[in-house]
């Protein structure tokens, strides 16, 4: 291993923005998209219901 | 529903030195994402006991008591979340790493009498059953009457990645789910 090309950038996302529900999909932008192309990684907030004792 | 390695959404979850995008796995993320899947991160094992100015390390090096109760923490309480989609019906599936010591799916990064400085190990091709940490302390945790997700992975940690080989793979991977979905849902043969 001798190379390395993390950006140093991360953000916090909501599930929603990652896995919009459909009928938001065409209201909401890219926010994937957006964030690959500058360079972020993802940190995925969890769903609304289901995986809060996950993350304590 | 596409259960994620960490860092195939974050590659600054990589150890020194791992990192082969800025950020996002794009090409897994857009595979996966073009078939409709839902993507669930998974927590990073690793990043979350050692840190992220770690080193690599292999399979034997993490294969500790400490570590051990720090996944099947980490696994038990993820685990809910997925048995709700299992019994929803949901098709899940898991995305791991391969050459990983952790998230491994078919192979891990193992030497077992290797410590100190850290040079690139060997790989050895193991199941995923038997090795890789990550994936057997994700099934400690599937209730009974659930299977756990088939699973395949992103050679990331296999010393050369080879990107279009990766997505290659995945994309048949995911061609062979869709097939085997399609032939169940079209109910049993006639006799």
């Amino acid at each position: 291993m001798n190379v390395d090309a993390r950006g140093w950038r991360m953000a916090l996302v909501p599930d929603a923005l990652i896995n919009p529900p459909e009928r938001a999909r065409t209201a909401l932008p890219d926010v994937l998209g957006v964030l690959e192309a500058s360079g972020y990684g993802v940190l995925q907030l969890p769903p609304k219901a289901g995986m809060a004792c996950c993350w304590r | 529903m596409a259960l994620v390695a960490n860092c195939l959404l974050n590659q600054n979850a990589k150890v020194c030195q791992g990192a082969h995008y800025a950020g996002l796995v794009s090409p897994v993320v857009e595979v996966l994402r073009k078939r409709g899947y839902v993507l669930q991160q998974l927590p990073c094992p690793e990043l979350a006991f050692a840190g992220v100015r770690r080193w690599w390390a292999v399979y034997e090096q993490y294969d500790t008591p400490a570590y051990r109760t720090h996944c099947r923490r980490l696994a038990q309480a993820i685990a809910p979340l997925i048995e709700g989609y299992l019994r929803r019906g949901d098709e899940v599936i898991l995305i791991g790493l391969d050459g990983s010591p952790s998230t491994g799916v078919r192979f891990t990064s193992s030497k077992p009498e290797w410590g100190g400085r850290p040079n690139r190990p060997r790989m050895t091709g193991r199941s995923s059953r038997a090795r890789a940490c990550g994936s057997r302390n994700w099934r400690l945790s599937w209730r009974a009457g659930l299977t756990a997700p088939a699973g395949d992975r992103v050679a990331l940690d296999m010393g050369r990645f080879d990107e279009a080989g990766s997505r290659r793979d995945l994309e048949q991977f995911l061609d062979s789910r869709e097939t085997t979905e399609g032939s169940r849902d079209d109910g049993p043969a006639a006799p």
